[in-house]
Formats: C-alpha cells, structure tokens, sequence
C-alpha cells in the first residue's frame, strides 16, 4: 500500500457479546492498517460484525460488549487499554464517527449550533463565542445554506440531507484524523446521497483524515474507497485493493454480492442468488463459516476452518478453493448462457 | 412496442391530503402528494413506478388499489371503469357527471346521428356507457354503473392485490402462516377448507418455502422469508394486478436478489402483470419493462427501460442515473449533483416542478407546467426541453 506510516493498526480484533443464549462472537479476528488520507470500506450484510468494528475502535460498545483479545493501535497507543479519560479525550476528538440515522444519532432538543459547540469548546478549549463562529464555519463547509439561521435550528427543522451534513460538520468539528462512517447515505436519496459522498471526498482531499467507510452498498464502496474488508459472520473474508476485490474477487461470497446485484450499467439477465439466509450469530456452521451457502463447498469446508490467505501483495481471502473459483465461476457463467 | 392489451389504464390521478390546523381543524392546504398523472399497465408486463421519498409513488400505488380513495382521477380495470364501485350517492354522481355526461353530451351536440356520437369515442368503456346514456337517459347509466356494488369491489379486491415493504409489520403475529395465506381464498370462496392444507403447502412450495411451515407464525422467520409469505398471499387469488410496494428495498442484498428472481419467474409462471414501485433505480431496471420516473407527484419521464437507460430525456432522469453509483472502481463517472432537496408537496415550486434543481432551467420553466407529451413512439417526457440535457 501506501509508504505512509499507518495511523491505525487493527490486529486480530475480537468483540464478543455476553447474552441469556451464549456468547456471541460478533467480531472474531480482523485485521488492518488504515493510513492517513485513504479510505477504507468494511462490506457487509447484516450481521457481518461491521458496525460492531467501528464501535469497537470507539470503545461504545453496550455494556455486555468486551473485547477478549485483539489489539487497537491508534498513533501508537492501544485502544482497548486506555483509561476512560484517555479516550474521551481521542473519541470525538481525534476519532470521529457519522452514524446512518442522523435523525437519532442528533438530540432533539438541543440546537445544531449546541451539539456542534459541545464538542469543541470540550475538545479544543475554546470560549463560547469563538466556537459558535466555528460552528457556522464548519456549517458552511459542508455546504449548509443560511448557517448562521441554521445554526440555531434544532434537529426537526432541518431535512435528511441537511441533517447529515449538520453531523458531518459536528464530526469534523475538532479536525480529526479518523473518521468513521457507518452506513452515512443509507438513509438518503441517491441524488442527497450523491451530494454527501462529494462532500466527504471534497472534506478528504482539505484535511488529510483518513475514513473507514461502513456499507452494505458496493456502489458506493467503489466509488469512495481505496480498499475494502469484505465480513461474514464476524470475520474477513476478503481483503485488499479496491480494484482488485472488484475486478478479481477470491472468495466466493464476495464473488456471490457482486453478482447478485441489479445494476444500471450492465444488464443481466438473472441475477445470482446466495442460497439461504445468513445464520443467527450463534449457529454458524463449523469449519468455514460459508460453507453452508457456498457453491464451492467440500467435506473440507464443512469441519476445517480456512486462514486467511494471501493471494497477491496486500489481497488476501479465507477459502479453501481460492484457486477453483475462477475455474468454477467460468462454468457458472457458462452454464447461464 | 407490441400491442398488447391493456389490463389498467389510470386517467388524471390525483390524491390531496388535507392540511388542518386552528381550533376548528379547518382544512387550511393540501398535499398534492400525486398530481393528475395518466399511465397505463400492458397484460403481463411490470411497470417500475420510481423515484425519490415524497414524489408520490406510493401513494399513486394505494390509490390504483383503492386501498386510499383518490382525490379525483378514473381507474380502469379490465375494461370496466372501477372508479364508482367504491362510490356512493351524490359522490358517484358528480363523478358520473364530470367524467362522463360533459363530454356525451358534448359529442350529442357535435353529431347528428347517435352512432357517430358514440364512434367518436375511442375509449371501450365511454362507448359503453355513452351506448347506454344515449339509450336510457341519465337513469339507465346510473342503474348502470350503481348495481352490485359488493359484488364488483369483491372481484376487484380478489384481482388487484398487493406486496408490502416492510415484512415485519404487513404479516399478522397472531396468525399462523396457513390462515394468513388462505384467508383469502376463503373468503372468496376459491377452495373448500378440506382444501386449504394442500393448497397452501403448494404455494408454500412455490414460492421455496417448506410445507410445513404454514403452521408456523411470522416471528418464526427471516425477512426474506417473510416477504415470500407476504408473494403467496398475493399470489393466492390468482389475481389480474400486482402492485409491489418497495418489497426488496429491506433485505440484505443476498437475500434481495433471491426475492427479485422468485418474483420474475412466477410473472413468467402464472403472466401476472406488476406495478413495481422501488426508490432503487438499478432494481427497477432489471425488474421492469416499462419505467415511470416520478418526481412530486407528476410523471416526469414514461418509457420503454431499453430507451430509459439509453436516451433519457428529462432532466431529473439524466442526473438521477448519474447520481447512481456505479459498483466498478474504474468507471470514473462525471456526476451531476443536484442542488438542494426536493421541495415539500405542501407548496410545489410554479411551473415545472423541477426546475429550482434543474441544471438546465429557462424563463419559461418557471411560469408554464410542462404536460407530459410524446417526444416519440412510446416516449413521454415532461420537460419543455426534452433531450436537450445530456450527462
């Protein structure tokens, strides 16, 4: 990848849940190195583990959350053991965070000017009025009009898309060098999302932060991320080059999304369908934790837990048939036509 | 395009929600949530309604299915006019009146012989009625329209059906699947309930579920699941219609392909015809075979998906497709980003209602509202400069 030295080191993080059913392992060994100034997409389907990835670096997890193993290394020092006052003063600070429903992620009864202030004269020690002239400054950075109107409206006066980028302005209120995006358009139109994911490149290119960009949409990780994490069932699946994941992916459910979805650019005559459901998290299959939706499936996959494996330079994936899926994916293909 | 019968043909649809505010309630505005919009839907084709939050595709699919009353508009089902099956007295009248007893007598003036008047009319259900107005008065067309009202919405209610978005909460948790497919049928007396277990195992089958699990509740299944209990409801009338309201748009996108392909091969299967509402412009697109794109309540663009997607006319259309991403990192797409939101239905902008957004708006855009016209064979585009703006 980059020569930059890496800003923040994930290894083998794992985040378990304690719950009346058993322990849930929601996040059970990632790994990766996020640089300054690149963008990093974490794909996945419903409870894959990526949310509780980005929630992990935060250290918000719910109180049955914990982390048995696994290290968090942001500019050298580990994440999981800070005290709570170290990581208040990183969280917000230094690592921000957009959450999808910008609707609940705001307070309602305080202003966007308040929720915004909050942040900076906590983290930058800065006087009211002083953080307020920041707070319209940022507003119209993230291209809100009348910021000076808005920035004293509360939360219900604005609309999705303004709201969004209100949160985007709160979280880049204190100039962080990460950021953390969980699923920011999903709620949007795709022409209010098209106007945000401009926004954050725009933001990207002034001020160097690095993004971890969470999404279910592989539009969209194409079109704002420079490498991606493909999860299933808490654990990497594929991992590497943005063109290479799309061009060349190496594991069959990988394989599998970027087939099975409709796009504008390119007609299909059927789309490919991924049998079944994604397992409840405490009843995945031994051995590969796809083997029961996989068309590459063996005896193997079914009792033998594949590694993770690299392929190429920094393009790595967990299957036990790397090398049959071109093979079979050209029959696949074949036998459509 | 290949002329195929028409099996629902909408006339000037609209549908206001009243506005109320004070003491009194009084009805201060209305939402214009759909605004006089005019389609039709081919037997065994899928119509994709589709467009952002709040352009009224929903609203526009309730009102077809008369699961909303629509403001004002006429509905056709089969070559029957729908409209006054669910009317009553002075309703229907005023109906009758401003729908048809204008123009029939219009056409009685016009011609001298009765046969040429009733000629003139190209519409299968207005020679009908004009036969019978100009035969039996005023009197015949009511006794006409207002017999078997019951006996007309059952058959109605049987042949227009519907498959909601949200597979949580369209399924009733008290019941067990067996009777929420089968209530239906039931009612309509389709089959004996010595019947019910092989017939709903059948369509259980159908729809790749197991058998047995019509003993089951909802809460017992996945949403991708639930949404195949939610197409064998529908599919058990064996209805004319279809409507699919943002039915994949909750599942994962594993699970939403299954769902798009069980939906395509039983059109195939059973030549039902669909409307297929969906925000997702890429969905919509594989799905359908005719595209509507709505913006606030009108129809901007109508056509053929082959011609959609090659040669988009409006505007809205053009910077829709471009604001899609594309899933290939090496497409560099130049995008179109419209400026601002889409302005609130309570208080659409004057003239085309597109164009405080649109990057190519005139003088005239403002003050004159664009109809939707025929640009070319089987193309509708309501733009005053329809083609000129390309991505």
């Amino acid at each position: 990848m980059s020569d930059k030295e890496p800003i923040l080191k994930v290894k083998n993080l794992k985040t378990y849940f304690k719950t009346e059913d058993g322990i849930v392992k929601a996040v059970n060994g990632i790994d990766f190195d996020l640089c300054p100034g690149e963008t990093l997409a974490i794909v996945g389907e419903s409870g894959s583990g990526k949310s509780v990835t980005s929630l992990s670096i935060m250290r918000l997890l719910d109180t049955n959350g914990y982390i048995p193993e696994g290290e968090i290394i942001y500019k050298g020092k580990n994440v999981t053991k800070m005290s709570d006052s170290e990581i208040r003063s990183v969280r917000g600070n230094e690592i921000a965070m957009i959450f999808q429903e910008p609707m609940t992620a705001l307070n309602p009864v305080f202003t966007i000017g308040e929720q915004i202030t909050e942040a900076i004269t906590l983290h930058m020690k800065m006087n009211e009025e002083d953080a307020k002239t920041r707070a319209v400054d940022l507003l119209r950075k993230v291209g809100i009009p009348e910021p000076e109107k808005r920035v004293d409206q509360y939360p219900h006066e604005l609309s999705g898309g303004m709201r969004q980028r209100a949160m985007i302005a709160m979280a880049l209120s204190c100039n962080p060098s990460i950021l953390i995006a969980d699923e920011p358009t999903t709620a949007l139109d795709v022409t209010i999302q098209a106007q945000i994911l401009e926004l954050m490149k725009d933001l990207q290119k002034e001020f160097g932060m690095a993004i971890i960009f969470i999404t279910h949409d592989l539009g969209v990780v194409a079109e704002m991320s420079d490498r991606a994490i493909v999860m299933y069932g808490g654990e990497t699946v594929e991992q590497g080059d943005i063109v290479n994941i799309y061009k060349n992916p190496r594991h069959p459910y990988t394989w599998g999304l970027m087939n099975s979805i409709p796009r504008i650019d390119i007609d299909t005559e059927r789309l490919w369908a991924i049998p079944g459901v994604v397992p409840s998290p405490l009843n995945f299959p031994k051995g590969c934790k796809f083997s029961n939706r996989c068309f590459l499936a063996s005896d193997k996959c079914k009792t033998d837990h594949p590694g993770l494996e690299t392929i190429e330079n920094d393009h790595f994936s967990r299957c036990w048939h790397i090398d049959k899926l071109v093979e079979e994916v050209k029959k696949v293909r074949a036998g459509d036509k | 395009m290949e002329d195929k019968k028409i099996l629902l043909k909408v006339d000037n649809l609209k549908k206001y929600f009243p506005v109320r505010a004070g003491v009194f309630k009084k009805v201060v505005a209305h939402v214009k949530a759909v605004d006089d919009i005019s389609f039709d839907v081919r037997q065994g084709e899928t119509l994709g309604l589709v467009g952002e939050s709040g352009c009224g595709k929903s609203t526009t699919g309730m009102s077809v299915l008369r699961l909303m009353d629509p403001t004002s508009g006429r509905i056709m089902l089969d070559g029957e006019d729908t409209t006054t099956w669910f009317m009553k007295g002075s309703q229907m009248k005023k109906y009758l009146n401003d729908t048809y007893l204008e123009k029939f007598e219009k056409a009685r003036s016009d011609f001298k012989n009765q046969n040429e008047a009733i000629d003139f009319f190209q519409n299968e259900i207005d020679r009908k009625y004009a036969k019978v107005y100009f035969e039996e008065g005023i009197a015949g067309l009511k006794k006409l329209v207002d017999t078997g009202n019951n006996h007309k919405r059952k058959y109605f209610r049987r042949n227009a059906q519907i498959i909601f978005q949200d597979p949580y909460s369209s399924l009733n948790p008290r019941q067990r699947i067996k009777n929420i497919i089968a209530e239906g049928m039931l009612t309509h007396n389709l089959i004996k309930p010595s019947d019910v277990n092989n017939v709903v195992g059948d369509l259980l089958d159908k729809v790749g579920l197991q058998k047995d699990y019509m003993y089951r509740f909802p809460h017992q299944f996945s949403g991708g699941q639930r949404q195949r209990i939610g197409i064998a409801r529908a599919l058990a009338l064996n209805p004319k219609l279809i409507v699919s309201d943002e039915a994949v748009s909750a599942l994962d996108v594993s699970v939403q392909s299954q769902v798009i392909n069980l939906m395509m091969d039983i059109q195939k299967e059973y030549k039902l015809t669909f409307i297929f509402i969906a925000h997702d412009l890429a969905v919509v697109k594989h799905i359908s075979d005719r595209i509507a794109v709505m913006y606030l309540g009108k129809i901007a663009e109508l056509t053929s998906k082959e011609k959609l997607f090659e040669k988009p006319m409006h505007p809205y259309t053009v910077s829709l497709m471009s604001a899609i991403p594309v899933p290939d990192p090496e497409v560099k797409k130049k995008r179109i980003i419209l400026k601002g939101d889409v302005p609130s239905p309570l208080n659409p902008p004057k003239g085309c209602r597109f164009h405080p957004r649109c990057p190519i708006a005139k003088d005239i855009c403002s003050k004159i509202e664009p109809p939707l016209k025929m640009i070319e064979e089987d193309h509708y585009v309501s733009c005053h400069f329809a083609g000129e703006f390309r991505s």
